[in-house]
């Protein structure tokens, strides 16, 4: 609702009460309801006279008188110390009105300001009725007050029916000339684009001659530019005599001046004056109605502002500025039917940011946001202006292409890859930017909706022949998608399926001891070997899986496969060593992880310190919930040991360190892949080991695919370590049959490829 | 828990109490009916049958019972054991003094036993017949204030809309706040959801009267309203096909904290204005909104489990439905059965009663807590 018609509603609300005791309770409570506050008071002469939302409880006298005094904050039953916020009233004398709401949020200006008027407002009704209550003599003056209250609701109620701004500023200075009976009214506000200058922007009996000496002036100057300068009431009696007055107004003998300065949300931009050509003297209710039209005005600037921003903020994407969906939508349509009348094509493509999640989750979502705007403009740059950019959320832009023909379209798709591929340099990093981008044709499709999806399904299929590219969509896309949920229904069935039936299997690849090569532990890793279609790729399974809702079953099967799997070689070999399980993101939000977990274990009767799980340093470095962080600590309690995943890629803090059980690190292979041949990649290795050493962690390097990159680690102390060069991921079966045997290629050996 | 679908008030009343009475220290008896059902001859029933304990309920619009919705039945509830205290009270002849009936039916909280609980709720059962119910709840905080939220709903008379029944211990009343202040050791789960969501551009309430919009951004209301929507053509020539289309697309005025809906009754073809259920304020920023069975569904999943994530890990013992009667219109006959499914996934095996409202009740921030569409979800641990 806007602040206008709040205050309208207030005035009606408070004026139609008959007492002074229903005047103070009612504004109270429609103060309080304006602004979503659950408490309230007013305060008299350092006493809560009344209060809202205490119910039967004791009211904290003392912390209310304390808000009147500059206190921030005041207790809120069920809610404790809560913003508060008092607002000075001028009658009752010495009194405050005060509210507080729960929650975390100070009131906002636009808040302040409507809470303000409020207050004004409930003074002068309050005002009025205490003087008619005190002299029991109905004389022409107190007559006249009570009737320019009539009136005043009248105004203001006129006032506030959502109208254009100009139309509701004409209302106020039309309200101000009756209300106050001074024959000229002027509106000023200062130009944005030259502060130093006002414009009088509504005015009433100033005549055309002298309008056009005053409808643009010098910002100081007049009562106006007084009120604007000092920020409060200037009432000038004597105008001829001022010499600071106008030079045009003192020359048509204007006798008198008022202004009241006008502001949005806080910030002063123009003056309400009021003045008139008969001498006389304005009184202190003259002041105070001045004022609260100017304030009227105030609210009046900032909602239309708020609407503005508002209805902008609905069409737009706030981070780049670029239409978002809604619009983008209304836009295609229309031009889907232009289309259809003038035998036109329209093109959409989606495009989509590659690896975009990685670059919010590693370096943090200030410089994902940048690379976006970076992603919005130099997309913005490829197009026409009759085109049409948007940001969906998320990394997901779409184009829009009017009357383009598919040749003019895979251009631009060109164009826009072509415009991405130097990368951004955002807060002094260099960032590769690539994207996919998928083109559909209007052809294709009728409905906005639909054409925007087949051009998804062709961003997919860009992504899917290896990213940084475009595709066109084609009709057979479709029946991929129906592929995709064939395979999806399908891991259904092979994650459900027991050990020997199912055709998702289990490999291990061991980890050594990097100078004996004993067998330390092995990591369980899935495999998915579809009836059809052969081995699938674990990408694109965990793909489907986290796409299908199915990861934390998958996690939960593969934890129970592997920890059988550790007790049948406990029991045939009285190998002990140590099963690595991965654990997703998804498993770590599960509530039924720890009894996951303790049921593998149990039903395998395992010794817990068997298992180590792994969690990626990614999903750690998000903030783990404290519920995440409380299931790993009753996982450690148990025995299980945990390693982090991957770790060094991330680039934030490692705090994690000190709030999670850790008990190993696994180096990731993207710092052991140059290894041998960087002293710097060196230099971080020791760096990491050297940070485990202190925190009394096992350091497993990942990735070992040279007998170099084994012979720099075992230089610099690192103990554990997998990769193929030490020894492939294998069944079970083929584990066993070199199980009495060395596991690691001798170091001077050439590398089995 | 128990449920009868007899309509005979004393076999109802034995149905219902021969599964909702077994547990052995009774504190409230809370009773949802049909007034197909005898209500005079029901009461009279279930009090021998609950001796000395408490009761409070009211009629429906259908009611909320496990496995579905039902008509023209009856459903009790009731929470017993020394971890709850209980008292009612009522405010009588309400439509002409709103606010203070709301704090006669608020006045149960000053019984001691109640107060010597660490948690505290108001369940509220009214006529929604009878006047602005945001007055009621005014009535009702000033007693409570910000410490003790506020649940329940208007009374129902299967759509007839002509009077609606509030009961309390031995009484059958109309025109009524009924109001039982439960405390209890363990806390309560109050969920609001509605279930709406905006379409297209914000605008202004250019003219209205009351709950009479006449224009919305400077143009006929109706036409206004129906050129947002892609309506179907007769919804701008037939009352009775406007009135079906505005059921699944009422209007939601901006509030600090969201969205208030308003539900669109119908349309006056001729002077091209639109009538709502609630007042709706000139100059009020308005989105329209659109619900369909996927997004009330979600509000229904909403509601459930933001009521069971106040239990602060607690158990919950018993849960209270409050459903407007319109989200029964904009899911239908099989979804509302899906709806009941879906508090069902929530909750389990928990007792599960409720009722269709005309309006609900739920005051948990701000002093504003009277709803339109909405469901609300009491948990009791």
């Amino acid at each position: 609702m806007t602040s206008t018609l709040l205050l309208a509603e207030f005035l009606a609300a408070v004026s139609a009460a008959e007492d002074e005791d229903s005047m103070l309770r009612t504004g109270l409570e429609r103060a309080a309801e304006a602004v979503e506050a659950e408490v309230g008071a007013i305060v008299v002469r350092g006493r809560a006279a009344m209060t809202l939302g205490y119910g039967d409880e004791t009211v904290p006298a003392a912390e209310l008188l304390a808000v009147c005094g500059g206190a921030a904050s005041a207790p809120i039953p069920g809610a404790g110390f809560s913003p508060a916020l008092a607002l000075d009233l001028e009658n009752p004398p010495r009194s405050h009105l005060v509210v507080a709401r729960a929650g975390p949020h100070e009131f906002t200006s636009e808040e302040r300001g409507l809470l303000r008027a409020m207050a004004r407002v409930l003074s002068l009704v309050v005002a009025g009725n205490r003087t008619q209550a005190a002299e029991r003599r109905l004389n022409d003056e107190l007559r006249e007050r009570h009737q320019q209250l009539q009136r005043l609701v009248r105004v203001t109620g006129s006032i506030s029916h959502g109208a254009p701004l100009k139309e509701v500023l004409d209302t106020i200075v039309g309200g101000a000339a009756e209300l106050l009976g001074q024959e000229v009214v002027g509106l000023r506000l200062i130009r944005a684009d030259d502060p130093s200058r006002v414009d009088m922007v509504a005015h009433r009996g100033i005549k055309d001659d002298l309008l056009d000496l005053v409808l643009h002036s010098p910002a100081g100057e007049g009562a106006g530019g007084r009120a604007i300068s000092e920020n409060r009431v200037i009432a000038v009696d004597h105008y001829s005599s001022d010499r600071d007055m106008i030079a045009a107004f003192r020359e048509h003998k204007l006798q008198r001046a008022m202004a009241a300065p006008v502001n949005d949300q806080g910030t002063i931009v123009g003056s309400l004056t009021v003045a008139s050509y008969q001498p006389g003297t304005y009184t202190e209710l003259e002041k105070d109605l001045l004022t609260m039209f100017a304030e009227h005005a105030s609210l009046a600037l900032s909602d239309a502002r708020r609407v503005a921003a508002t209805t902008h903020q609905a069409l737009h994407d706030d981070l780049t500025g670029l239409p978002n969906r809604t619009l983008f939508l209304d836009r295609l349509e229309h031009s889907l039917i232009r289309a259809g009348q003038n035998n036109a094509n329209v093109a959409v493509l989606f495009c989509d940011v590659d690896q975009f999640k990685l670059v919010n989750d590693r370096l943090g979502h200030s410089v994902g946001d940048a690379l976006l705007i970076a992603v919005g403009d130099r997309i913005g740059g490829c197009l026409r202006a009759a085109d049409t950019a948007a940001r969906f959320g998320g990394d997901e832009f779409a184009v829009l292409l009017e009357d383009s023909s598919q040749d003019e379209a895979e251009r631009v798709a060109e164009r826009i890859l072509a415009a991405l591929r130097p990368g951004a340099v955002v807060q002094g990093r260099e960032l590769p930017i690539g994207a996919s981008i998928g083109l559909a044709m209007s052809r294709d499709a009728t409905k906005g909706e639909e054409l925007l999806r087949f051009a998804d399904l062709a961003m997919y299929r860009a992504k899917a022949l290896g990213r940084g590219r475009y595709e066109v969509f084609e009709p057979s896309m479709w029946s991929d998608m129906e592929e995709r949920a064939d395979l999806e229904s399908e891991l259904r069935a092979a994650i459900a399926k027991t050990d020997g039936e199912s055709d998702l299997t289990l490999v291990y690849q061991p980890i050594l001891d990097l100078l004996s090569l004993d067998l330390i532990g092995v990591e369980a890793l899935a495999r998915w070997h579809h009836p059809r279609q052969g081995e699938i790729e674990p990408e694109l399974f965990i793909t489907v899986a986290e796409e299908a809702g199915l990861m934390v079953e998958l996690g939960r099967t593969i934890l129970r496969r592997a920890c059988r799997q550790a007790r049948v070689w406990r029991d045939r070999y009285e190998l002990t060593v140590t099963m690595n399980v991965n654990v997703s993101a998804h498993q770590l939000d599960d509530p039924r992880l720890v009894d996951d977990v303790i049921g593998a274990i149990n039903e395998a009767g395992i010794d817990p310190k068997q298992l180590m799980l792994e969690i990626n340093e990614s999903v750690v470095m998000q903030d783990t919930g404290a519920a995440a962080s409380d299931r790993l600590l009753a996982l450690k309690g148990i025995g299980v040991r945990l390693a982090i995943d991957d770790f060094g890629t991330g680039y934030s803090s490692l705090g994690y360190l000190k709030r999670l059980p850790v008990d190993a690190l696994k180096i990731d292979r993207s710092l052991v892949q140059d290894v041998e041949r960087s002293s710097r990649d060196l230099a971080l290795v020791r760096t990491v080991l050297s940070l485990g050493e202190t925190l009394g962690l096992d350091m497993i390097a990942e990735g070992i695919e040279s007998v170099e990159q084994l012979k720099a680690l075992r230089r610099v102390g690192c103990q554990q370590g997998q990769g193929f060069h030490l020894c492939a991921p294998m069944t079970a079966v083929e584990l066993e049959r070199i199980l009495p045997g060395s596991f690691g290629q001798p170091v001077d050996m050439p590398a089995p490829r | 828990m128990g449920s009868s679908s007899a309509t005979d008030g004393t076999i109802a009343a034995d149905e219902v109490c021969a599964s909702a009475l077994i547990h052995r220290d009774p504190r409230l008896l809370i009773v949802f009916a049909s007034d197909a059902c005898d209500l005079e001859t029901l009461l009279e029933q279930l009090r021998h049958n609950a001796g000395s304990t408490p009761i409070i309920g009211c009629s429906t619009a259908g009611e909320i019972v496990p496995g579905g919705p039902r008509d023209a039945s009856v459903v009790a509830i009731v929470l017993g054991g020394d971890g709850f205290s209980v008292a009612t009270t009522v405010g009588r002849n309400a439509s002409t003094r709103l606010r203070a009936a709301g704090a006669d039916a608020a006045a149960s909280l000053r019984d001691t036993a109640v107060r010597a609980k660490r948690h505290r709720v108001l369940l509220l059962l009214s006529d929604g017949l009878g006047g602005d119910q945001q007055e009621v709840v005014r009535g009702a905080y000033a007693v409570a204030g910000a410490g003790v939220p506020l649940v329940g709903g208007c009374a129902g008379d299967d759509l007839k809309m002509q009077r609606t029944f509030q009961m309390v211990d031995d009484e059958v009343l109309s025109d009524a706040v009924v109001g039982a202040a439960i405390g209890s050791d363990a806390p309560f789960g109050i969920g609001v959801r509605h279930g709406w969501q905006r379409v297209g551009d914000p605008m202004l309430i250019t003219k209205s009267v009351g709950s009479r919009v006449l224009t919305i951004d400077d143009q006929p209301a109706l036409d206004a309203y129906l050129a947002r929507l892609d309506a179907p053509p007769e919804a701008g020539t037939d009352a009775a096909a406007f009135t079906r289309f505005a059921l699944t697309h009422p209007l939601g005025l901006v509030r600090r904290g969201g969205e208030e809906v308003r539900f669109i009754a119908g349309a006056d073809l001729a002077d091209r204005s639109i009538g709502c259920i609630a007042s709706v304020p000139q100059g009020a920023l308005a989105w329209l909104m659109e619900g369909d069975v996927t997004s009330v569904l979600a509000a229904t999943d909403g509601a459930c489990r933001d009521a069971l994530a106040e239990l602060d890990g607690h158990d919950p013992l018993g849960v209270i439905a409050f459903d407007c009667i319109a989200r029964r219109g904009v899911l239908g006959d099989q979804g509302i059965s899906r709806e009941v499914d879906h508090i069902e996934s929530h909750t389990g095996s928990v007792p599960l009663a409720g009722f269709y409202t005309y309006g609900e009740i739920a005051r948990t921030h701000g002093t504003g807590g009277f709803h339109n569409q909405t469901l609300v979800v009491l948990a009791v641990a």
